[in-house]
């Protein structure tokens, strides 16, 4: 008896243990499908980790830059920072005729102070750069603010128009009162070609200034040009080296890649010499009797062309001679067999699958001849200089940090928006290939 | 044992570089003088640089720059300031010393009685060397040679590429006088916008030929290399290549437009005295003279005009076969207006 309940207890304890054997490997099962979800994410996590010091390094030598360039960009300091008195008692003015008395005695006082601060000099420079002699104006009358401290409201309103009658026009009290905060659009305008420069009627100036929609316009021209004839040249380039089985494919990529082991200033010298008026090229065509005179090829708009073309056309080729190795040659001798020509068997089968290497390598191009600026400065007129040349300009000769950075700016989001749907492009061909 | 002898002598070596250490910095003052590099820099070098060095045991290093004012304006505005001397024409200089970038050491007793030629001591620079801006040539370029300055306008005489400096300075000027304008006029006429306008406009009828310039070795190189056949520069440079490099260049000196090279120091810098010892040597007049043996500039005290050597006074600006038709420069009219000018000048260059 004792025996059969010791045999039905140890039945009930092995149920009891293989109920809780089951209800633990559903626990496992759940925890397995739990943990499992989370090993992914940590596995996904892990597998990004070696992109960390790339991140950083994005971070902080392309991100902050960027952020700091569209800061300075915006940023419009002087006038809020010297005249904020002054700011505030114009904003009562409506515009009209000049402001009350009480305003000019307020701003001379405040130009005494700047010139105590020394930070005269940039409040007179952010002046000039918005009215006609304005920075003129400013340092004559830290001059005279210096020397006399004007009390009454009518002697500081003689005391300034003494010194200058721009003091009796509205002009300038229109810039102080619409530029009191420390951020304004004022050097975006500028860089987008809007007029920007007043006369002391607060009129637009008839100084003509720079003209910076042209300077766009003849950047994208160039790239543009440049772009399609690296495409054309570099296409069939690119093909012959991808499909070639002997030494004739690499002897030609490594024609392409020689220049790129020399330094971008020699290159661009070298041709200097090519095409100076008693240069290599202007000795062969009049040796050869096709010119009678020298040909001017330097500085001219043909010599930024094809100097830039020569210098990208690596760029171009190596991303197309990529997608273009991993063409299956088979492809098109099915389509040859199937009776298509050979012409046409390269453009409804190979061409196609070549799109995506043509994009990128035609948009790599794109993008780094909007910044060239060492080129068209050596071997281009002075009419054919791109927008880099003008930021460089504005950054180191004239001090103008401010429109430098606008102009950086607008050619960075330029850029940006060009790109966008070409690199929508090669995302997808590089998706679809996993 | 052996560590311990081996610590003592270290000790004793370590005592000795130590103390040579702090007397080292006790032997040599150093200065830092820039100008304009290529042959004006080179005869500076010898007369100036190594002269005042040897006479004071100034170690003096040199830079250069092409008057690009910002870079001194930004050293001046982050208070690091590491020249001492800068060699500046006077336009330039009276810009500079308006924004209070430089010294005002037009004051100095000592340079007042240094019996100095007239406009060569500004508010805030002193005068070292006087040079002009004058047409130099291709000697066998033309069947006729031209004469004057203002022949870098004719196209018709003279046909072919041309090359000016890429600056309003000088450029404007020599688009008024051929325009007709009399030098006493000039500097009057372009204080009014329908003079400037009017420089524009005659500047305009030859902008297609015109290859810009902006380092003061680029004109000699340019015309032996054929690329122009005429440009404007100064004339040292000029006397140089045909010198030393057998370029074979012809001068016009008609209309001529005279200019200083002055000394400037910058607000800021740690060597100012050493800076001003310097400025004192270089306009003694057996010193002052001393440089147009080295290159075809002229002196800028009174009394050095007697030592240059006869042979040498023709090639110089002030010569009297050298001076027809010449004009001065107007550093204050510079100083107020180069901003300006400077800015519509760069823009109408790169349209």
């Amino acid at each position: 008896m004792s025996e059969i309940v010791a045999g039905k207890r140890q039945m009930r304890m092995k149920t009891a243990q293989a109920d809780k054997a089951a209800l633990d490997r559903g626990t496992v099962v759940r925890g397995c499908a739990v943990g499992a979800a989370r090993g992914e994410r940590m596995q996904a996590m892990r597998s990004a980790l070696p992109a960390l010091p790339l991140l950083v390094f994005l971070s902080c030598f392309l991100v902050l830059p960027l952020i700091f360039i569209f800061h300075t960009a915006i940023s419009d300091r002087e006038i809020a920072d010297n005249l904020p008195e002054t700011v505030a008692a114009l904003q009562d003015w409506n515009g009209d005729g000049t402001p009350p008395p009480e305003v000019y005695a307020i701003f001379l006082g405040e130009i005494g102070k700047a010139n105590e601060r020394a930070t005269l000099r940039q409040l007179g420079r952010r002046m000039g750069y918005q009215l006609d002699r304005g920075m003129n104006l400013i340092q004559k009358t830290g001059g005279v603010a210096r020397s006399r401290a004007a009390t009454d409201a009518a002697a500081a309103r003689t005391a300034l128009t003494d010194i200058d009658p721009a003091y009796a026009a509205p002009g300038i009290w229109t810039i102080v009162k619409q530029h009191g905060s420390p951020y304004s659009t004022f050097y975006l305008g500028w860089a987008a070609g809007f007029q920007t420069k007043l006369d002391k009627d607060g009129r637009p100036s008839m100084e003509t200034g720079y003209d910076f929609r042209l300077f766009y316009l003849r950047t994208i021209l160039i790239s543009l040009a440049v772009t399609a004839l690296t495409l054309v040249v570099g296409y069939p380039l690119a093909y012959v080296i991808a499909t070639s089985r002997g030494w004739v494919g690499g002897l030609m990529l490594f024609c392409i890649l020689l220049p790129f082991w020399t330094s971008l200033l020699v290159r661009t010298m070298s041709w200097i010499v090519v095409l100076q008026t008693n240069g290599v090229l202007n000795g062969v065509l009049t040796g050869i009797g096709a010119v009678t005179e020298p040909v001017t090829w330097l500085y001219t708009r043909t010599a930024t062309i094809l100097v830039m073309f020569q210098i990208q056309l690596p760029f171009t080729v190596l991303p197309m001679l990529g997608v273009m190795r991993a063409i299956p040659p088979s492809h098109v001798r099915a389509a040859r067999s199937l009776g298509a020509g050979p012409i046409r068997a390269h453009f409804n089968v190979y061409f196609p699958q070549a799109v995506p290497g043509i994009a990128a390598g035609g948009l790599l191009t794109f993008v780094l001849c909007l910044g060239f600026y060492l080129t068209p400065a050596l071997v281009g007129g002075a009419s054919d200089q791109m927008i880099s040349y003008f930021i460089a300009r504005f950054t180191n000769e004239e001090l103008n940090w401010g429109l430098a950075s606008a102009l950086s700016t607008l050619l960075v989001v330029g850029a940006g928006v060009c790109a966008l749907p070409f690199a929508r492009l090669i995302s997808r061909h590089s998706s679809e290939r996993k | 044992m052996m560590t311990m002898r081996y610590r003592g002598r270290a000790c004793l070596s370590l005592m000795f570089a130590m103390m040579l250490g702090a007397g080292a910095p006790a032997l040599a003052a150093e200065l830092k003088v820039v100008s304009w590099g290529g042959a004006l820099q080179e005869a500076q070098a010898k007369v100036f640089f190594d002269g005042f060095s040897k006479e004071t045991g100034t170690k003096v290093t040199q830079d250069s720059w092409s008057g690009e004012l910002a870079k001194l304006r930004a050293m001046v505005d982050s208070g690091n300031v590491v020249w001492d001397v800068v060699d500046m024409d006077p336009q330039t200089a009276a810009a500079a010393c308006e924004q209070g970038l430089l010294e005002r050491i037009g004051d100095d007793a000592a340079f007042k009685n240094a019996g100095l030629v007239d406009g060569a001591l500004t508010d805030c620079a002193v005068g070292t060397s006087t040079y002009a801006t004058i047409l130099a040539f291709q000697k066998d370029a033309f069947p006729t040679a031209p004469a004057s300055v203002v022949d870098i306008f004719d196209t018709k005489a003279f046909p072919g590429k041309r090359a000016f400096r890429k600056s309003p300075v000088d450029t404007l000027e020599i688009a008024l006088l051929a325009d007709g304008v009399a030098p006493g006029e000039i500097y009057k006429t372009l204080e009014t916008q329908e003079g400037i306008d009017r420089a524009f406009k005659k500047l305009d009828t030859i902008k297609a030929d015109i290859v810009w310039w902006e380092a003061g070795a680029q004109p000699s190189q340019l015309l032996k290399s054929g690329e122009v056949k005429m440009a404007v520069a100064w004339n040292g440079r000029i006397a140089d290549a045909n010198a030393k490099e057998n370029a074979d260049l012809g001068i016009a000196w008609k209309n001529q437009i005279r200019g200083f090279d002055m000394w400037v120091i910058p607000v800021g810098t740690k060597n100012a005295a050493l800076a001003k010892d310097f400025v004192s040597y270089t306009i003694k007049p057996e010193v002052n003279a001393e440089l147009s043996k080295f290159i075809a500039y002229g002196p800028t005290v009174e009394a050095a005009s007697a030592l240059v050597d006869k042979a040498l006074l023709d090639s110089l600006p002030s010569a009297p076969s050298n001076s027809d038709g010449a004009l001065a420069q107007d550093g204050g009219f510079w100083g107020a207006n180069g901003d300006a000018l400077n800015a519509r000048f760069a823009s109408w260059v790169a349209q």
